[in-house]
């Protein structure tokens, strides 16, 4: 790449990670500058069985530092650590590398996010999908999808036909990995075995259960507000989605484009506990290289 | 526009182009005929095993098929579909010995022992579930060589008829996992055309060789 490509390049970087940061102020959101070390407890809990992508190394007191491979347990920790005190809900935005270990290389990606700290009502779901959108259409991004998950639903759904807690941990592993296959094989035989099937791989609107109709009701809710707010064409319910990063509890969404190979990213409701207390907490990250990809192409 | 599948080159490709008959698609050419063939609608990508799957990841290609000791050695990336029942054979540890022999080896050796493969994620988790860390040597292929040329004392490859093994004076010794050729997707194409994906799927289950 020559110089003149480089600086191209990383003026484009900048450019679309203020554009985005930009339009997330416009929502209320401040922008926070994260470290790029922390201590590695940070990242433990969430990163528990996926060490290995974690860059990690000893520092001169004998402590493990981690190069942040994603950026939502740093922001929680700094919340927990009294980040933004009083000042409820809470809205924080950033963007910048993450490091992660690939097979025999470190890959450095671009993320930009979104925090929503302290409102455990609905609309914070839906403040925060909506910022999502806005994100992407900001970027000149317009044919996106956004399907929205319920990992908690397809386990009473499991549980409903007899699972026990082992099989419905293995069976949300399988959807995370997306091992469909397997999944069908455990719910061969299984009443509706072949329905719920169905309905994890391809989605639609009916639920092959009479266990968490109040759970299913409130998503089909939240997707309805999205669509009244203008996103009907974009809204996908994929009830077999359930994200890679296990801290989520509670609804989860992914952002995808046409052409884009891998979802470009997405969110979700998670809990950040402090001091044995508790608080609701909605965010998301994108990355940004995909998005990039669009924005040009678009 | 087109759907482009990923199909497997070599071994599995014949079985495959019945298969994809069977499910009402057109057939593929053989390769000779070019490795990018536009068929009725359908763009065939004939690729590497291990290549399948990285164009399905990125996007490059909707579907694809390849064996599933392709996927184990994988990162992810894509949807496991469907178990295709084509190509079954096993992902096997072989060696110049019997398997009396071969227990004795591990009872004594087993911190010395080389492993050849084409597959060493697959065989670095079979050995690890026995506490052991043998030391694993990848190679491209031809791994029957490897035991007779003291590369390493045995070799994880896959074993279909055994025939190959006995010319080269190897014995199937234990099998780590029986393979057969899957149904892959890009997650992506999933989420943005489930229906054409779902009809995809049924003509697949359809003709899919069932065990």
């Amino acid at each position: 790449m020559t110089e003149r490509a480089e600086e191209w390049r990383q003026t484009t970087w900048r450019n679309l990670e203020s554009l985005l940061l930009e339009e997330w102020s416009r929502w209320g959101y401040r922008e926070v500058e994260v470290p790029f070390l922390a201590p590695w407890e940070v990242y433990a809990p969430y990163w528990e069985g996926r060490e290995g992508e974690v860059v990690r190394f000893l520092d001169p007191g004998g402590g493990i530092q981690a190069l942040r491979p994603d950026l939502t347990p740093l922001v929680a920790h700094l919340v927990r650590e009294g980040w933004g005190q009083g000042e409820r809900p809470l809205r924080l935005c950033y963007a910048g590398p993450v490091f992660r270990r690939a097979s025999g290389w470190v890959e450095e990606q671009r993320q930009a996010g979104l925090e929503l700290v302290g409102w455990g009502e609905k609309e914070a779901e839906l403040e925060v999908i909506l910022c999502a959108a806005a994100g992407l259409r900001a970027a000149g991004v317009e044919d996106f999808r956004l399907a929205l998950g319920l990992p908690s639903l397809v386990e009473k759904v499991l549980a409903e036909r007899g699972f026990g807690e082992s099989d419905i941990r293995r069976a949300l592993g399988w959807l995370a990995r997306r091992d469909y296959a397997a999944l069908e094989e455990m719910l061969q035989g299984i009443p509706a075995g072949e329905e719920i099937h169905r309905w994890l791989l391809f989605g639609g609107e009916a639920i092959p259960s009479t266990a968490g109709g109040e759970e299913a009701a409130s998503l089909l809710e939240l997707a309805g507000e999205l669509s009244r707010a203008g996103l009907e064409e974009r809204v996908v319910l994929d009830w077999g989605l359930v994200r890679e990063m296990g801290y989520y509890r509670g609804m989860v969404f992914e952002v995808s484009v046409a052409g884009s190979g891998q979802p470009l990213g997405g969110g979700g409701r998670y809990v950040l506990s402090a001091d044995g207390r508790e608080e609701p907490a909605v965010g998301f990250a994108l990355r940004l290289e995909p998005l990039l990809r669009e924005a040009v192409r678009g | 526009m087109s759907l482009s599948l990923a199909l497997p080159r070599g071994r599995l490709f014949s079985e495959v182009a019945d298969l994809l008959r069977r499910a009402g698609l057109p057939s593929p050419l053989p390769e000779e005929e070019g490795l990018v063939q536009e068929r009725e609608g359908f763009r065939y990508l004939l690729l590497k095993p291990a290549d399948v799957v990285v164009y399905v990841r990125e996007g490059a290609a909707a579907l694809g098929i390849t064996g599933k000791d392709v996927l184990l050695e994988g990162e992810g990336g894509y949807g496991e579909l469907l178990d295709l029942g084509i190509g079954a054979c096993r992902l096997s540890v072989c060696g110049p010995f019997s398997p009396a022999e071969w227990q004795d080896l591990l009872s004594s050796r087993a911190r010395e022992l080389k492993v050849a493969t084409r597959h060493p994620r697959a065989t670095a988790s079979f050995f690890a579930a026995r506490g052991l860390r043998p030391r694993i040597i990848v190679l491209g292929g031809s791994l029957e060589l490897a035991p007779l040329l003291g590369l390493a004392e045995v070799i994880v490859d896959l074993v279909a008829t055994g025939k190959t093994l006995a010319r080269h004076g190897l014995t199937e010794l234990e099998v780590i996992s029986s393979v057969t050729a899957r149904l892959i997707a890009n997650p992506v194409f999933l989420r943005l055309e489930p229906e054409r994906a779902e009809a995809l799927l049924s003509a697949f289950r359809e003709a899919r060789c069932v065990a």
